[in-house]
């Protein structure tokens, strides 16, 4: 073909060009430290389970320096460097107005997750599960802010999580007495999957962009286990013991000093709130509306424990990234949406953590949670508002 | 290596790990989610490399290859990351990191930017071929004939020189 364009020079600084284009320092060693640790994890594993295939379990695809913790839970040792992040700048479009009375009951994000089959398998009867009625408000809404802004450290760290592939799902759930009961996705992330094992059932559900969750595991108990605790009332230190020996039990990580929400003969749950490091301590995961994260326990009247679920422990990598000045979180919320407009006052404001679902995985980011409440209607409504904790020159 | 044998892995890692996180970055224009997928295509090898074989191709166009599928695996992927995105603002990039900045102070960084707008087949065209790829590996890792890459290629380079030259008129003249 003699009329092809030729431009020798351009050619030249192409060549030149994609050249220089180099990962940041540190990655080339740290990718191939990893494929090495990849490597071991297989070699060790296969030879305990005899040379069983085996794909490695929450493997993440590159690390800075890796930590298995819990998802949305405290990561405590996790190292520096390398980075990325999905920052939840959510200002006005994450403003969510819930009605109802003050404390009004707010379900875990494994309740939430109701796409797969995954209550409880009754091993007799259950107690009343609490049941809230919210009414969205849909009106205009003029937000202001008195809360005191959380004093911010200079960064914050950013975590970046990998999907659990389909075999971590399947090693997951079979490590907890619950083999594989349908065929798991193949190499991709499994978006939900069930597994059943003797008494007991296994559901790993994957992120959720909507709610800004991310995966997360439901174990039912089909039978009873005969570990009747008491036959009065369930006391809470009763509740909290018997739920620890059970996640303990399952090898699943949980906070400490957890709450009881006990019912007393109709049954308790005991909640242990996850928390992401900041650096300076620990913080509270929440999800898309604010609400907290928690592992939740749940028990009949007399300690038979029925369910259990929370945050699927995954891999995860630490970067820092500037964090967002007072002046520039002042500004940010204003959820004005049309007419009538109805003022409401964020009165508290505090760092929270929350997952940001995306390819492959997902990043767990600081943000500011601004709540209120406000009347409109007759009634009273709660508002959450959540902007990120990042500055915008973090932001490209 | 073609048609003879196989490399010990890390040779492999080590000659192409640049070009092809160079690739990835043209396609997806992130560094960080360049890094992702990057570490995501080394993987992917690692596990399949007993399964490779060299007379099917050389090592850089199978490592071409499983990026480009891992670069559209991304960008499926990537419609939910998109309307999140958007909901909840911009992706920051890494704080000061020393590789960062020194990409940043490329003097190639306007070309690169024209690069990152041509259309997708004309951008992988002159990033594999930029990065090592003869013609005919080209055209066997993106599909299509030897000579229509080539013409691909050769559109790109015009649209390029045209772009950069409307840019250097568009620039306001130094005082």
């Amino acid at each position: 073909m003699s009329d092809f364009y030729e431009d020798p020079e351009l050619e030249r600084q192409l060549e030149s060009a994609f050249r220089s284009t180099r990962p940041r320092r540190g990655f080339e060693d740290e990718l191939w430290r990893s494929l090495q640790r990849r490597r071991a994890l297989r070699e060790k594993v296969g030879s305990w389970l005899g040379g069983v295939p085996w794909i490695p379990a929450l493997a993440t695809v590159s690390a800075v320096a890796v930590v298995l913790v819990g998802f949305v839970f405290f990561l405590a040792n996790a190292g520096s460097g390398g980075a990325g992040s999905a920052a939840s700048r959510s200002a006005a479009n994450q403003s969510q107005a819930r009605a109802g009375a003050a404390g009004a009951t707010r379900t875990g994000p494994a309740a939430d997750s109701t796409a797969l089959d995954v209550g409880p398998k009754a091993f007799g009867p259950l107690p009343p599960v609490p049941t809230t009625v919210t009414t969205a408000y849909t009106g205009g809404l003029e937000l202001s802010l008195s809360a005191q802004l959380p004093a911010l450290p200079p960064s914050l760290p950013v975590y970046r999580y990998t999907e659990p592939t389909g075999g971590d799902i399947t090693s997951f759930a079979g490590n907890r007495g619950a083999p594989q009961l349908a065929p798991a996705p193949q190499g991709g992330t499994a978006a939900g999957s069930s597994f059943a094992g003797s008494g007991i059932d296994v559901t790993v559900l994957g992120s959720d962009a909507k709610n800004l969750v991310g995966p997360t595991y439901i174990v039912n108990w089909t039978r009873a286990s005969g570990n009747q605790a008491s036959t009065g009332a369930l006391s809470d230190g009763q509740a909290a013991q018997i739920a620890a020996a059970y996640l303990t039990q399952l090898n699943l990580p949980a906070s400490e000093n957890p709450t009881v929400r006990n019912s007393g003969a109709a049954g308790a749950q005991v909640l242990y709130p996850s928390q992401i490091n900041a650096g300076s301590g620990p913080v509270p995961a929440v999800d898309a509306q604010g609400h907290p994260i928690y592992t939740q326990v749940s028990m009949r009247g007399d300690g038979q424990v029925f369910q259990a679920s929370g945050p699927v422990p995954v891999l995860v990598r630490r970067s820092l990234y500037a964090a967002a000045s007072a002046a520039t979180l002042q500004q940010l919320p204003n959820a004005a949406t049309g007419a009538p407009r109805v003022r409401a006052d964020l009165t508290s404001a505090r760092l929270v953590y929350v997952a940001v679902p995306a390819s492959g995985g997902g990043y767990l980011e600081p943000a500011i949670l601004l709540t209120g409440s406000f009347q409109a209607e007759g009634r009273t409504y709660e508002v959450a508002v959540m902007v990120s904790a990042l500055d915008a020159s973090a932001s490209r | 290596v073609l048609g003879g044998s196989k490399p010990p892995f890390e040779e492999l890692y080590r000659e192409f790990l640049q070009r092809i996180y160079a690739y990835i970055r043209a396609q997806l224009g992130n560094q960080a989610e360049a890094e992702d997928v990057t570490s995501v295509v080394f993987i992917k090898a690692y596990e399949a490399y007993a399964r490779y074989e060299p007379r099917a191709g050389t090592p850089g166009a199978w490592l071409f290859q499983i990026a480009r599928n891992a670069c559209l695996d991304h960008h499926r992927s990537t419609g939910r990351r998109e309307r999140l995105v958007r909901t909840l603002g911009v992706q920051p990039e890494a704080l000061a990191d020393p590789g960062a900045m020194a990409e940043e102070r490329l003097q190639y960084r306007e070309l690169l930017e024209q690069v990152s707008r041509l259309p997708d087949r004309q951008r992988e065209i002159i990033a594999l071929r930029h990065l090592g790829l003869g013609f005919q590996e080209v055209a066997g890792v993106v599909g299509g004939s030897e000579d229509a890459v080539k013409m691909a290629y050769h559109r790109a380079l015009r649209v390029l020189r045209s772009a950069l030259e409307a840019g250097e008129r568009e620039a306001p003249e130094p005082r």
